[in-house]
């Protein structure tokens, strides 16, 4: 972790049918905040806005990345579409970009290091992240229900591809 | 002055970093209450010099990296007392003014040699 004060935050989310998790990174390997946030109750698009809004305004990102929920591959629920375009509304309003990265882009991304499968991409960013090698979830078997931590590491794997991509290494 | 950093405090980075839960940094930081190190983690509270030194030996950063908004207004208040000594020293003359002054001197350099390079690593 660089200590320096280093201002350029991005903000990294991805919802699930269960709530949402988020990492706010200083840099690529340097996570600042990060944490899952499971709503079960009704009106789980607002509470989810809700939360999401008071994390921006706390942190006042200069980037927010989530999924590209518009890519061809993209397999995301009518409600969670409507979030990501309400995540949207809010940074435009709050005039922060956005950046999205479909899920190829992520998997494109960690090929380079092996990973293909969204387990292997967890292990990865724990490899390259030691912050996160206590959550790593368990390899999840056809009978399991997904994992909440799964969210975790699909909200990081954005935030690095957000870095591989947009401010890549020379 | 280099922008005001607007993380106030890495403690709540690295207790999660290390997996700890707030009852176990209370714990290992001798603390009582469970709101206080909340506060702490949300900058909404300065920290002890006790705690301080504590945070040091526990996670073995210094306080200017755990908690760098704190160091910061710190830096620039003391800054504004030494310019304000120096200006009054200005005029006058001798061995004990002269070394005054020079301390003054270096403790401004430093400062500004530090935001520099704050700023360096920001761009």
């Amino acid at each position: 972790m660089n200590h320096e004060y280093r201002q350029h935050f991005v903000f990294s989310i991805h919802l699930s049918s269960r709530g949402f998790a988020f990492v706010l990174f200083e840099g690529p390997e340097s996570p600042y905040d990060w944490g899952i946030k499971e709503i079960r109750k009704r009106r789980k698009n607002d509470i989810t806005l809700t939360h999401i809004r008071k994390l921006i305004e706390r942190y006042r990102p200069d980037g927010i990345v989530i999924e590209d929920y518009e890519a061809k591959e993209s397999k995301r629920s009518e409600r969670v579409r409507w979030l990501y375009r309400m995540i949207e509304h809010l940074a435009m309003t709050e005039h922060i970009e956005v950046f999205r990265y479909s899920r190829d882009a992520v998997r494109k991304c960690f090929t380079s290091v092996g990973a293909r499968t969204r387990y292997e991409i967890a292990q990865a960013i724990a490899r390259q992240i030691p912050a996160f090698s206590h959550r790593v979830p368990k390899l999840r078997k056809i009978w399991m229900s997904e994992d909440p931590r799964q969210s975790l590491f699909d909200a990081i794997a954005l935030g690095i591809v957000h870095y591989c991509l947009a401010h890549p290494h020379p | 002055m280099s922008s005001p950093p607007r993380i106030h405090s890495y403690l709540r980075t690295h207790r999660r970093k290390w997996a700890l839960t707030q009852k176990e940094l209370i714990y290992l930081l001798g603390r009582e209450c469970a709101s206080s190190i909340s506060r702490l983690e949300q900058g909404k509270r300065p920290p002890c010099a006790a705690l301080l030194l504590t945070c040091e030996v526990l996670f073995g950063i210094t306080p200017r990296e755990l908690f760098p908004k704190l160091y910061a207004d710190v830096e620039e208040e003391l800054l504004a007392r030494a310019a304000k000594l120096y200006e009054t020293l200005e005029g006058n003359e001798g061995p004990v003014v002269e070394k005054k002054k020079e301390f003054l001197d270096n403790v401004l350099k430093r400062a500004v040699t530090r935001i520099n390079t704050s700023k360096d690593h920001e761009s």
